[in-house]
């Protein structure tokens, strides 16, 4: 269910009213979100219920045992009665049908979680019980991940890699369905577990507020990957909403809708079919498709981030912002404290910094940036084209890094010429780079996105291309953004009179219904 | 203020805004995203279904044309009124379609009709194409556009145009079904927002808003698509079950009985032109999406239907006029329909097919004679 469809627009027409009346009692709200969110997600796909109810069943547990707690009978029962409930419902609505599938699996899981609970209360030390919940957190979170995502690329990177030795593995490959959102959920599990673990988060026994977390229908299909420690507060009270917050929240999801079926999609109708066949165009051309795809692709993900965050907000809940105007960084340290940062930020404090982070040798530095950036491009899809991606992400900071880039730019960022000057250079220098690298994120193969590259560095015919069709959607991109971003704009904007900012809303409202691409795409973030 | 004042002060704000709302919609369509104006100049007809208005003259302005109409009094697009009484030694075609055939967004000398016409006469043919298209018709209209006009002009081959949106036009339009398998006449009145127009066209400034207003005319234009899609749908829904999965062409969704329905129509109009002792051809306009790949939405029929009436089908000529990299042979903006290089295309395959077909065998003469005599013929009336 897209959030810019009928069928969204119906459900939440349904849902608001009684999410109001819900909230006379936070318990009665919370109810109301699971019940939302799991028909929101089931719409989709129904047997995939159970497999939102399994990470939430098992991260309830988790949490509560790398907090070193000792398990008792109700919380296993709330646990498993959850994810029973919710398999047995997504078995009833498959029409009784699969329950080897819907069924079997779930009673396993209970089995499982008893069979931990009852393993590790036994374990006294309570140091290295919270150690084995987290582990089997991390352990089975990242299995049932690889299993969905990375069974078929890692079988078929073998079977080839054996194939040019002689040996054949006779790999087949599986028929697997990517639940949706699964990379975003199961980290935002795995955080909380880790949060947990670390001290950080205090694990409460409420097991209604936190499948109201995880499940959050906003934001279950494609991040922002929220923190416990910021969502689970707001599950916790009934947060106040008034007309101001609706009015913003309203606007924001307005101008996600924009970005995404207005700028994203049209600039995808540029950009597609000259990926699809590079060899068949200029130097002009494919410049334009690749900055084409370059703001696609922010427009995609930051409109899906706008909607949900809008959305929350008419909810009264703040999701926290995901994306800071991501091009205008001038370097890649930058880059990532701008561009998805929920997603960032995530694998800086439980990646990165388990790995070492900065401490240890510049070397050990150094690794810990590839190996990071390496995961990270993985986690964006199962294709070497994605590994290339965050190698090229990685080799790049860690060049900054040696370079000291950040560290001179800092000095010479004193208001003056000379830091303007240094500052648009290095902006200059970096963004091509970002754009290169957003090659082989489009690109289906290693051999599509050099072709583009190397059909690019011909330089042929550059005027050629539609430069003014992606400058019709680029430019007010920019400005609008801007106007957002940067407060005087912005306060200028909400003291210009009622009619000035009734004709901004209404341009918007114009863009949406007029300039629609006809080939709507979905969100591309779906596919992670 | 007195609380009538403050109720006035208020509606003027509201009526002030909703002005300034349409006015700004104006500017930022004709700024950002100026619309195809085409206004519909149609009406209802003694026999029930539409028709072009007659004697209408109005325009259509694209991104990409400019294009004048000019209906005659019979509602024909033609500068010429054609006489029931057949010419000796004429061969008449009667032409049944919807926009492609009508010639939207050509010159008259660049539509099907005009171009199959003069292309016939050249290759010493006595002949005079008479174009009963409207625009939005369906092989079921078409079929009673053929009964009710068409015959009485006695045509000896008839050209019933084929595209992909026929397969929802003749659910859509209520007129037949097929009942144990036979088709059979259901509804004898089809004419959706006929009346509506007809009292709309009679004001002065609703002709100035669907002639000139970009916002009247993309508001038109995405209302009535979604109505249409509306009833296709509860009509593809009260026709009863689907008899299979569906298939997508050209984002429409096609189902079996669709197929069947369209099937039966075909057959019957070929029946009854051939009692009329005429023949018929279909001539299929490809389908334009995927761009650049062009398809058939006839490859959907039966076999046997594809037999009796093979389609004048010009995909082959469309693809390689792609491949040599030949203009657009359908406008990008607009209603999209098809380039004077597209029409050419189209025209001249069918100009072949009936060449070798030999329907018009008995007015085929020596060029020079028969191009003159043929245009004695035709009284130069006006419209």
């Amino acid at each position: 269910m897209l959030f810019f469809t009928w069928p969204f627009a119906a459900f939440f027409a349904v849902f608001y009213p009684v999410y109001l009346i819900s909230r006379r009692s936070v318990l009665s709200r919370n109810l109301v979100f699971i019940v939302a969110s799991y028909f929101f997600y089931g719409w989709w796909n129904v047997h995939f219920l159970a497999l939102l109810a399994f990470t939430t069943s098992l991260d309830y547990l988790t949490a509560l045992g790398a907090a070193g707690r000792l398990l008792d009978r109700r919380q296993l029962a709330k646990s498993c009665g959850f994810l029973l409930l919710v398999s047995g419902i997504g078995f009833a609505l498959n029409g009784l049908r699969q329950p080897e599938l819907l069924l079997l699996p779930p009673f396993a899981a209970c089995v499982l979680f008893a069979l931990a609970t009852s393993l590790l209360n036994r374990v006294e030390a309570t140091q290295k019980r919270a150690r084995l919940w987290l582990q089997l957190s991390i352990v089975v979170n990242l299995a049932v991940l690889a299993f969905f995502k990375y069974v078929n690329f890692f079988g078929e990177s073998l079977d080839q890699a054996f194939s040019a030795l002689g040996v054949h593995l006779g790999f087949v490959a599986l028929n697997i369905v990517l639940p949706l959102g699964i990379s975003f959920h199961t980290f935002q599990s795995i955080g909380r577990t880790v949060d947990t673990y670390r001290g950080k988060l205090e694990p409460s026994t409420g097991f209604i507020e936190f499948a109201a977390f995880l499940s959050y229908f906003p934001q279950i299909l494609a991040g922002p990957i929220e923190r416990a420690g910021h969502m689970l507060p707001q599950f916790r009270t009934i947060p106040p909403i008034t007309w101001a917050l609706i009015r913003s929240g309203a606007m924001l999801f307005l101008w996600g809708l924009a970005k995404k079926i207005v700028v994203a999609d049209n600039l995808a109708a540029m950009a597609n079919p000259i990926f699809a066949h590079p060899d068949r165009f200029t130097s002009g051309e494919l410049t334009v498709a690749l900055l084409a795809f370059t703001f696609q692709i922010y427009c995609d993900f930051s409109g899906y981030t706008d909607m949900a965050r809008g959305l929350a907000k008419i909810m009264g809940f703040d999701l926290r912002l995901n994306f800071n105007l991501p091009y205008f960084a001038r370097t890649p340290s930058e880059f990532w404290r701008r561009w998805h940062i929920s997603l960032s930020e995530w694998l800086r404090d439980y990646l990165y910094i388990s790995l070492g982070g900065n401490r240890g040798s510049k070397l050990m530095m150094y690794r810990n940036l590839m190996l990071t950036m390496l995961l990270g491009g993985l986690w964006h899809g199962a294709a070497w084209t994605f590994v290339m991606w965050g190698f090229l992400h990685g080799a790049v900071q860690v060049v900054y890094r040696i370079l000291g880039i950040d560290d001179r730019l800092k000095r010479v960022d004193d208001g003056s010429v000379r830091g303007l000057l240094a500052n648009v250079g290095a902006w200059a220098v970096f963004m091509p780079i970002v754009c290169v690298t957003w090659a082989y994120f489009r690109a289906e193969t290693m051999a599509q996105a050099n072709q583009m590259l190397a059909g690019i560095a011909r330089l042929e015919s550059m005027a050629s291309g539609a430069w003014s069709s992606l400058a019709f959607y680029v430019v007010p991109l920019f400005l609008i953004e801007c106007g957002l971003r940067f407060a005087p704009l912005r306060g200028a904007y909400i003291r210009a009179p009622f009619v000035v900012r009734y004709t901004g809303v209404v341009a918007l409202l114009f863009a949406v219904m007029v300039l629609t691409s006809p080939t709507g795409q979905d969100f591309i973030y779906f596919d992670f | 203020m007195t609380r009538a004042a403050s109720i006035l002060r208020k509606t003027a704000i509201v009526v002030a805004l909703a002005l300034w709302t349409l006015v700004f919609g104006e500017i930022f369509l004709r700024v950002a995203a100026p619309q195809a104006l085409m206004p519909r100049y149609v009406t209802g007809t003694p026999y029930g279904i539409r028709g072009n208005v007659p004697g209408a003259v109005y325009r259509h302005d694209t991104p990409d044309v400019n294009v004048e109409y000019r209906i005659n009094r019979q509602g024909m697009r033609d500068d010429r009124v054609f006489a029931e009484a057949k010419p000796a030694g004429t061969c008449r075609i009667a032409m049944l379609g919807d926009s492609y055939f009508v010639g939207y967004e050509l010159d008259l000398r660049d539509t099907i009709a005009r171009r199959i016409e003069e292309g016939l006469r050249a290759r010493g043919y006595r002949v005079e194409v008479l174009n009963f298209a409207v625009s939005g018709f369906g092989t079921a209209e078409n079929l009673i556009a053929y009964r009710k006009a068409a015959r009485r002009f006695r045509p000896d081959l008839v050209l019933m145009q084929w595209q992909v949106t026929d397969y929802d036009d003749n659910v859509r339009s209520g007129l037949f079904a097929l009942k144990d398998g036979a088709l059979v006449q259901i509804n004898d009145r089809f004419l959706p927002g006929v009346a509506t127009q007809d009292r709309l066209m009679k004001s002065a400034l609703y002709r100035l808003l669907a002639d000139h207003s970009h916002l009247y005319n993309f508001a038109r234009e995405a209302i009535g698509w979604r109505a249409k899609q509306l009833l296709a749908f509860v009509r593809k829904r009260q026709a009863g079950p689907a008899g299979g999965a569906e298939v997508e062409q050209n984002s429409y969704m096609i189902s079996p009985a669709q197929v069947r329905l369209a099937a039966a129509l075909l057959a019957e109009a070929k029946a009854e032109v051939e009692r009329d002792g005429a023949r018929m051809m279909v001539v299929d306009i490809p389908n334009r999406t995927p761009e650049r790949v062009f398809s058939s939405s006839y490859d959907l029929m039966p076999a046997e239907l594809k037999r009796a009436l093979p389609p004048v089908s010009a995909l082959a000529l469309f693809r390689a006029a792609m491949k040599r990299g030949e203009g657009p042979l359908f406008y990008p903006h607009g209603a999209r329909h098809l380039t004077p290089e597209g029409a050419a295309l189209l025209s001249g395959e069918t100009i072949r097919r009936i060449e070798a077909s030999g329907a018009l065998a008995g007015c085929h003469g020596r060029a020079g004679q028969t191009v003159q005599a043929g245009l004695a013929t035709i009284p130069r009336t006006g419209v």
